[in-house]
């Protein structure tokens, strides 16, 4: 195997890959990268710990004889990352199981793994399923992802939820305490219903890849496996499995008030409510909204450290008003600036203090994110 | 083998297998007579730890000549009549088994005259069985001798323990008596030596002076609480005192000596902060509950009692002795001197003696307590601790040592001060002030059902209002099934261990304050340690931050955080004593 390379060609096509590898050393093939080197398919590295598995492929490189070689995954994406700009050279030494990695007048190798074990990716029978726009499943997972548990006893919700219903991709965040929804419209007539929720950590993967195109990516499944794949590009994961639970019921259809703020203005308050400093507790940042007719008050309180009242004037309210209602700051926020990159304006549609709030942008319905009020005790 | 109904004796004596197992339990029952009699003079001797000699007399109303013999008829009593009574017990016994069960095990002669009537009776009983039966003089009231307890009972007296037991076991239950009788006057002998005798004149104070001697009632002061159905009356240790165990414990419901884990329970409630594990004030508590509220009918021996509202009960105590302490803990250090000053006046007598920490309470004021953001702010702090020399204590900084403590002079003593357990304990009340300001119920957007066994849903399903408390909404969905309405944040992800958790230390304890273990742990941790050089500035506000709040002696685990060396004691080591 050898092959020569631009650096940066090698070094991006190593990031996208090496993190799929194991970082624990259970089974010590899984922490490798293989290299693959193929006169028609140029250089493809793989890289997998059996949860998630990436393949990846470039063209852009000269081929001067084929093979293939395991190396530590880390190492390798390291040690290619710290390389010049200039044309390395990549040569499998059989006999002392050396990469040789040349670039310039310089030169190093890497130990390699002996291959022979490395698993197959489990995507022989792909089944293709539906093809999304990039940019699509791109804004999907962004403003769904952020909602989901980092931990959880129930696995579903460390998970993001695909569901294909009728004409309809529903994709679906929460870690119980929210929740964040995405619709968007099939144009692929006789599409199957089915729904897969995929681990956080791959959603984190895809995002890297997923660029801001109307190119498709396509999507398929295997038993317990789906797989995400461009040309060049192939992303397997295991699916989490459970049942998740019923998500269009916890969104509300209908509210008593509707309050429009200036998104700019929003952020603001809460950033600013945001610096007020937890009482040495386990407690939670906390802003409590005081609507009247024409504005809103926004108020912060530290028993150590003092209070913020803060005014946001002109605000559009429809509905009812003159009662208070307190939200956790930090998934206020969060919901909040998913909108206010796209939108001059937020609304936020609640019932009474207690209901479960809707924050979106007001000229989009597909998608939103749903906000239940904290209970306080004054 | 043909069954055969029981005769007589053997039923009393299978009877008294359950009431007597021993002679402090003969006592018991006679003295429960004697009071039931209303006496207000019960003397009691015993030879042999009881085993060979108990004597009972009262002054009490007696035995009919003609019911004598009823009344050692099983279930024969006069204190119960109707079934309706049993829930209005005001009798210490009520069964009728006392004495129909002692003399089937044991030879026994009465003594009893009966108010109403010339003469009394006399009669001799062994086994069971009348020998003997007379007219005889006495003065009005009963007296009742055993002898040869379980004779005829050969496997109870093998399990019998030493004499010196036994007898302490009934010295220790006829001082119990005492203390809840306080208007009864006992005497005790055993081996023809007087123990004691109690004044019966309705001071538990006086109680515990004749029982102990002068020195147990130092550092006692009373409580006293009046409720519609509950009231509590009885003397509680100063933190200044503690013992190792329980057995300077006393408790009474309706003046019935009792043992209840709740109680115990309520008492190291009040007490925490001020008293470390396994140290236990002295207390003697006298509750008084209304007779429907509370069923002493759960034992035999009647030393269980269960109350109705077994929570309000533990709130109850727990809070009417907090109060008293923490009345108490702003003045200790007035407290000391003082007390030394009204020893020598009333030195002569403990019956003339008063006690009256509540005045001192009054005399001394402490200036109210601020919340002070930045105690540490250097100037004024000090100038504050000039102002604060003239009207409290006479606090002057002398240094800190080791970097681990603060010397200081107050009220004209040395103190040493444990830097962190200072620290810590104000800490602590900062956080404790703040704690009833609002808390977040942070309900759920997908309300998540878990499963718990039956025993959890149990403890569950007691517990809701206090799951509440720590921000969990559960709601029971069927047998198994909870429904999760709300948790707290931290708790996300883990709310089903978190639960489980709670469920376990809810079964071990009884009413768990996991807010305050959760701010005692976080005080020790922001607190500052041992080797944490200080300032003078800063060793001067932690000491004015600390004078001013309540138990300031004892760190939130119960350590202490200062101690003294009086000028007493320092020339006592310089060999100045008396000079």
């Amino acid at each position: 195997m050898k092959l020569t390379i631009e650096k940066s060609e090698l070094s991006s096509l190593t990031t996208l890959v090496y993190r799929a590898a194991a970082i624990r050393d259970t089974i010590p093939v899984l922490r490798g990268l293989l290299i693959e080197v193929s006169p028609d398919k140029g250089l493809t590295m793989t890289a997998t710990d059996m949860e998630i598995g990436i393949r990846a492929s470039t063209a852009q490189c000269n081929v001067l004889e084929a093979g293939s070689a395991l190396v530590n995954a880390y190492y390798f994406a390291d040690f290619i990352k710290s390389l010049p700009d200039t044309t390395i050279t990549l040569e499998l030494n059989q006999e002392s199981s050396r990469l040789n990695v040349l670039y310039g007048r310089s030169s190093g190798f890497i130990n390699i793994y002996q291959q022979m074990e490395y698993p197959n990716l489990p995507i022989d029978e792909l089944k293709k399923c539906l093809s999304l726009p990039q940019k699509v499943l791109r804004e999907a997972l962004k403003k769904t992802v952020f909602a989901a548990a980092v931990t959880h006893f129930r696995q579903v919700f460390t998970g993001v939820l695909f569901d294909i219903k009728a004409d309809k991709l529903n994709i679906v965040a929460s870690d119980t305490h929210r929740l964040a929804f995405y619709t968007y419209t099939i144009d692929q007539p006789d599409i199957e219903p089915h729904s897969f929720i995929i681990p956080t950590r791959t959603v984190n993967e895809l995002n890297r890849v997923l660029e801001d195109t109307d190119d498709t990516i396509d999507i398929a499944f295997t038993a317990n496996n789906v797989v995400f794949y461009k040309d060049d590009f192939l992303l397997f994961s295991r699916l989490i499995e459970g049942q998740y639970p019923n998500y269009e019921q916890v969104i509300p259809s209908s509210f008593n008030t509707r309050l429009m703020f200036d998104s700019e203005a929003l952020i603001k308050a809460l950033e600013r409510s945001r610096t007020m400093p937890l009482d040495d507790k386990l407690k939670i940042h906390s802003v409590q909204l005081n609507l009247r007719e024409t504005e809103v008050q926004f108020n912060t309180h530290s028993d150590d450290m003092g209070e913020i009242e803060d005014v946001i004037e002109q605000v559009k309210v429809d509905g009812d008003f003159d009662f208070r209602i307190a939200f956790n700051t930090n998934y206020f926020l969060d919901a909040v600036k998913l909108f206010a990159s796209e939108s001059k304006f937020i609304s936020i549609d609640l019932s009474g203090s207690l209901g479960p709030s809707v924050i979106k942008n007001p000229e989009r319905n597909d998608c939103l994110c749903v906000l239940v009020p904290l209970r306080t005790s004054q | 083998m043909p069954i055969n109904l029981l005769h007589e004796q053997l039923i009393n004596k299978i009877a008294a297998g359950e009431v007597i197992e021993r002679p402090a339990s003969v006592v018991k029952e006679l003295l429960d007579n004697s009071i039931d009699a209303g006496a207000n003079q019960i003397i009691v001797s015993i030879a042999q730890g009881g085993t060979t000699f108990i004597e009972v007399e009262d002054n009490g109303h007696g035995i009919k000549a003609q019911e004598l013999k009823l009344a050692f008829e099983r279930h024969a009593t006069s204190k119960l009549k109707e079934e309706e009574d049993l829930f209005h017990i005001i009798t210490m016994g009520f069964r009728g088994e006392a004495l129909p069960s002692i003399a089937s095990v044991s030879r026994l002669e009465i003594f009893s005259h009966n108010a109403d009537e010339d003469a009394g009776v006399y009669a001799l009983i062994h086994g069971g069985k009348f020998l003997d039966i007379h007219e005889q003089a006495m003065p009005v009231g009963t007296r009742i001798i055993i002898r040869d307890l379980f004779y005829n009972v050969p496997a109870r007296k093998k399990f019998l323990k030493s004499i010196v037991t036994e007898a302490n076991s009934i010295h220790d239950l006829v001082c119990r008596y005492a203390v809840a009788r306080p208007d009864i006057s006992f005497t005790y002998s055993n081996e023809r030596k007087t123990y004691f005798k109690t004044p019966g004149n309705g001071s538990i104070k006086d109680v515990l002076v004749s029982l102990y001697g002068r020195q147990y009632i130092e550092g006692l002061v009373e409580v006293d609480y009046e409720g519609e159905d509950y009231s509590i009356q009885g003397l509680i240790s100063t933190p200044a005192i503690k013992r190792l165990n329980r057995k300077n414990q006393f408790y009474f419901v309706n003046n019935r000596p009792i043992k209840n884990p709740m109680l115990y329970k309520a008492v190291d409630t009040a007490y925490r902060g001020l008293l470390i594990s396994r140290e236990y004030p002295v207390v003697a508590l006298s509750l008084k509950v209304r007779t429907d509220l509370v069923d002493v009918n759960v034992h035999p021996q009647k030393t269980e009692v269960r109350f109705a509202d077994e929570r309000q009960v533990f709130t109850l105590v727990e809070s009417v002795l907090r109060k008293r302490l923490n009345n108490l803990e702003t003045n200790w250090i007035s407290q000391v001197y003082k007390s030394d000053l009204s020893l020598s006046v009333t030195d002569d007598s403990f019956l003339t003696r008063s006690f009256k920490p509540q005045e001192q309470v009054a005399s001394y004021s402490i200036p109210p307590r601020t919340e002070e953001l930045f105690p540490r702010s250097v100037n004024t702090e000090i100038n504050e601790l000039m102002e604060t020399t003239d009207t409290a204590h006479q606090i002057k900084v002398l240094g800190q040592i080791m970097d681990s403590y603060i010397l200081i002079e107050m009220d004209r003593e040395l103190w040493i001060i444990d830097q962190h357990a200072a620290h810590e304990r104000i800490l602590f009340e900062r956080y404790k002030y703040s704690q009833s300001r609002q808390e977040h119920i942070h309900a759920l957007v997908i309300p998540l059902t878990l499963q718990f066994s039956t025993e959890q849903m149990e403890i569950i399903n007691h517990n809701q209002s206090w799951f509440h408390e720590q921000g969990f909404e559960l709601e029971a969905i069927g047998h198994n099934d909870i429904l999760l309405r709300a948790a707290p944040l931290p708790a996300l992800g883990n709310e089903f261990e978190v639960i489980m958790e709670l469920v376990e230390i809810l079964k071990n304890s009884a009413y768990p304050d996991i807010y305050r273990e959760m701010i005692i742990r976080m005080a020790c941790r922001k607190a500052i340690k041992f080797g944490d050089r200080l300032t003078m500035d800063e060793a001067g506000s932690i000491m004015t931050e600390l004078v001013k709040l309540d138990n300031f002696k004892h760190c939130p685990h119960g350590r202490p955080t200062m101690v003294r060396l009086t000028s007493g004691e320092l020339e006592r080591m310089f060999k100045r004593t008396g000079a």
